[in-house]
């Protein structure tokens, strides 16, 4: 390196360490910016707004606490069934075990069909 | 157990972003944020593109904190790589440059332009002497003697040896020079 070179050199060095001295700090809407950005991108944060919008899909807390009722209550009558809840057609005090065999032919065969227009 | 952010390596915080800890995004971005923003100034010359890179720079790492693997890369690295990448990108895409000609020439007889530049004048010629240099010289005069980066590290950020490193800064000192030279009377340069 030259003489020359060296005296460039240590002028240029003057210069970068007063560039390094005079570093500005980013503009304040640039780190809001960033942090709105993080905000978003939070994985926590992901995960809630997924729970919002899942919420604010079937129609806020009201349809909320009315789906969990009308879920209890089906889990209710689920296990409840056998006994508590009468099938369709039967009379008061009947079982279903004695309806199981009353059956009634819904889709008669061409047979029956014959008899009842000859 | 309260989080504290304080004393956290930038790759603890990192993780404890990743796990949703809101707190250590802002320590990482009061850490991060300004080397990576005058690096993008200083490669591009503008300052709307060099908050959209620093931006962008830092949603990479708000997006990569689940999944970053913990000893593979310095924070700081990853990050300055990306920042360079996506200055690169951008002057590629825009196709433009700054000549040192485009900065203002102090006006003859100005009160103390005889003994000098003003500090901004002398910041906002080397800002265009640097412009004026290639790509991959102003990428590691940059990081080398603006950023005060160890050339290993600055090495891994533009992908090259350590040696190609320390060529690159040489010659790009020396092209900085040469731009400078005729204007060393005003920059006050010899007597710096």
């Amino acid at each position: 390196m030259t003489m020359r070179e060296k005296a460039d050199d240590g002028g240029l060095d003057a210069l970068f360490a007063q560039a390094r001295a005079g570093d500005a700090r980013p503009p304040a809407a640039l780190v809001a910016r960033v942090m709105a950005d993080a905000e978003a991108a939070r994985p926590g944060r992901r995960r809630e707004a997924f729970g919002a919008a899942l919420l604010r899909a079937i129609g806020g807390w009201p349809s909320a606490a009315g789906l969990a009722a009308v879920s209890a209550a089906g889990l209710l009558i689920g296990f409840a069934a056998p006994e508590a809840v009468p099938f369709l057609g039967m009379s008061p005090g009947e079982t279903a075990a004695e309806t199981a065999f009353d059956l009634i032919d819904l889709a008669p065969g061409y047979g029956v069909m014959a008899a009842y227009e000859g | 157990m309260p989080f504290d952010a304080g004393d956290q390596s930038d790759e603890a915080l990192l993780a404890a972003y990743g796990r949703g800890e809101a707190r250590a995004a802002r320590v990482l971005a009061d850490r991060l944020l300004p080397g990576i923003w005058r690096t993008a100034r200083r490669l591009l010359g503008d300052e709307a593109e060099a908050e959209d890179v620093a931006q962008e720079a830092m949603m990479r790492l708000w997006r990569i904190a689940p999944e970053w693997r913990a000893g593979e890369a310095k924070v700081t690295t990853w990050l300055y790589r990306v920042t360079v990448n996506l200055a690169t990108d951008r002057l590629r895409r825009g196709g433009r440059s700054v000549a040192l000609d485009a900065v203002a020439e102090p006006e003859d007889g100005a009160p103390g332009a005889a003994a000098g530049l003003m500090e901004a004048d002398r910041m906002a010629a080397l800002e265009a002497g640097l412009m004026a240099l290639p790509e991959r010289q102003r990428q590691a005069v940059v990081l080398r003697h603006l950023e005060g980066l160890a050339n290993p590290e600055i090495a891994e950020i533009m992908g090259l040896g350590v040696e190609a490193v320390e060529s690159l800064t040489a010659r790009g000192k020396r092209n900085l020079a040469l731009a400078l030279a005729g204007r060393k009377e005003d920059l006050g340069y010899d007597d710096a």
